[in-house]
């Protein structure tokens, strides 16, 4: 049934860190470069492509993303934009983080762009302490360092007059 | 068959633990936070800090990190007690920030600018400039003997230079006087200027140009440009700076250390076009079109007068008298990027309000030490 009057319909098999198969046209899974690479290279279309660094609830969202953007090449960009906004609208940062960092293993340009934006966003107009407890980071700074820190964020977060 | 939808399944949540965003990935959200929230992001964590110092040092396509030659624009009232604003524009993050408190000087003198980088203040009394990135420091001189009242104001090496300007009824009102910064003393015996810049007022009919030995003065309208060397006290000149008989307005900048002309084309009917020029500083020859800029930005000018603030590889022109957009060009290795800005605090100033503008190179150094030491707070603006 091979043939190439059907490789538009061609789908492939994606599997979940958490073990779940996701079947994707392939001209959607194109819009990933790591994909896209496998493809171009000897990977057979019938393998099960594993994703071992993506949960299930992640790939569903950025195939969505995929599909969503590789179905609209030829639509209008407006579209897509609000789209895009719309899209990772209300999500929790432990999502967004999950997405960003699936955006950037499966090289998906445009999601990691906004993806990576929407996290900018949050950590703007913030003193460094809330950036780190949302981001989750240690503090290795020692007590001097800090409080000199401190006293400069004293001038830089004090409210407008 | 498997289903594109996502089914309910238990999700494993990023590790409340450890850090999940690090390396390449960090560097890359980093690289959509704006210069002035950088500097508390660095503060995070000393891993943070590496990957604020690291994204600054990259361009994507997407985002140039390197693009760091803020606009400047002080707002004066044009009447005493002078009350200023200042705000500058960053190309990197396309934002517009509010500087507070302004430059304490604002407050007694009108602020004037020369050359993209040099603030100052004349008046009877003293002498004021500033040249660093976002004007914290101050140097304050004596004035000069001949009172001015719009003369030629230029930081050329240590040396600043004040010619022309003078009224009338000085004896000389076309004296040079130069004064050492390191020396802190003034060489009055510098000559006078060429005769045929002295109808024109400095802030508005001339443009300025410095590199560290030398001084360009380009009249805008004639073309006609002088070179002054402070070690010699030596003048040269006048050269004809018009590769185009139809400029109407030249004006002149070094853009990493190239001095480059940017001709006004024009008539009566209005504003044709604007082109820039490369030109050798020794013989006065343009020496090859750099760039020309795309006809839609031309018709925000409007006017057939400009100025230029030029910051590295960035050029900013705007109507002085104007400036609601700011057109704005990144000289690079592949040839011109255009663009242009809208400037809110032109179209909201009203008819008592002078702007002044300069141009600075900013680094996320520079932002600490104003927060730091200049006791300056920083506000985005979303116009």
């Amino acid at each position: 049934m091979a043939s190439s009057i059907e490789n538009n319909n061609e789908k492939l098999t994606l599997k979940s860190s958490d073990g779940e198969e996701f079947l994707v046209e392939k001209h959607v899974a194109l819009q990933s470069t790591l994909l896209q690479n496998m493809l171009d290279s000897d990977c057979s279309s019938a393998d099960v492509i594993p994703l071992p660094k993506i949960d299930a609830r992640t790939l569903a969202l950025v195939l969505g993303y995929c599909k969503k953007h590789a179905d609209a090449s030829s639509s209008k960009q407006g579209e897509l934009n609000s789209f895009d906004s719309e899209f990772l609208k209300d999500m929790d940062m432990g999502a967004l983080f999950n997405l960003v960092l699936a955006a950037n293993f499966m090289e998906i340009k445009g999601l990691l762009d906004i993806a990576a934006q929407k996290i900018a966003d949050t950590i703007k107009d913030k003193p460094h302490q809330e950036v780190r407890e949302i981001f989750h980071v240690e503090n290795d700074y020692t007590p001097e360092e800090e409080a000199a820190v401190r006293e400069e964020n004293r001038w830089a977060f004090e409210g407008f007059p | 068959m498997a289903t594109e939808n996502c089914k309910e399944v238990e999700v494993e949540v990023v590790g409340d633990q450890e850090a999940p965003l690090h390396g390449d990935i960090l560097e890359a959200i980093l690289s959509h936070v704006p210069l002035i929230d950088l500097v508390p992001a660095s503060h995070v964590s000393k891993s943070w800090k590496s990957a604020v110092f690291s994204s600054l040092h990259q361009s994507t396509a997407a985002t140039n990190n390197k693009l760091n030659q803020w606009l400047i624009v002080h707002k004066q009232r044009v009447r005493s007690p002078y009350h200023t604003t200042t705000h500058a524009y960053d190309p990197r993050s396309h934002v517009w920030i509010e500087i507070t408190p302004p430059p304490s000087i604002g407050h007694v003198s009108i602020l004037r600018s020369s050359h993209s980088t040099l603030l100052y203040s004349l008046s009877p009394s003293s002498l004021s400039f500033s040249s660093d990135p976002l004007h914290l420091t101050w140097h304050h001189a004596a004035p000069p003997t001949t009172w001015r009242s719009d003369p030629v104001v230029a930081a050329v090496g240590r040396h600043v230079i004040i010619a022309g300007g003078g009224c009338d009824f000085e004896d000389n009102p076309l004296a040079v006087e130069i004064y050492d910064v390191e020396s802190r003393t003034w060489d009055r015996t510098c000559g006078s200027v060429p005769a045929n810049l002295k109808d024109s007022s400095s802030s508005t009919w001339l443009s300025i140009a410095t590199n560290n030995t030398k001084l360009f003065i380009t009249e805008k309208q004639s073309g006609a440009t002088h070179a002054f060397e402070p070690d010699t006290k030596t003048w040269s000149g006048p050269f004809d700076l018009r590769p185009d008989p139809r400029i109407c307005c030249s004006v002149i900048a070094f853009s990493n250390g190239r001095l480059i002309l940017i001709g006004l084309i024009g008539d009566v009917d209005g504003l044709k076009g604007v082109k820039m020029w490369g030109v050798n500083c020794d013989t006065f020859e343009c020496e090859g079109l750099i760039g020309e800029m795309p006809l839609e930005l031309v018709a925000k000018l409007k006017r057939e007068n400009s100025s230029v603030c030029v910051g590295g590889s960035v050029v900013y022109v705007y109507d002085p008298e104007g400036a609601e957009e700011v057109i704005w060009c990144e000289l690079g290795v592949g040839g011109c990027r255009w663009g242009s800005v809208r400037c809110a605090v032109a179209i909201e100033r009203n008819r008592m309000d002078r702007l002044v503008f300069t141009c600075s190179t900013v680094g996320i150094e520079d932002v600490e030490k104003a927060m730091r030491w200049g006791n300056r707070r920083f506000r985005p603006l979303r116009w």
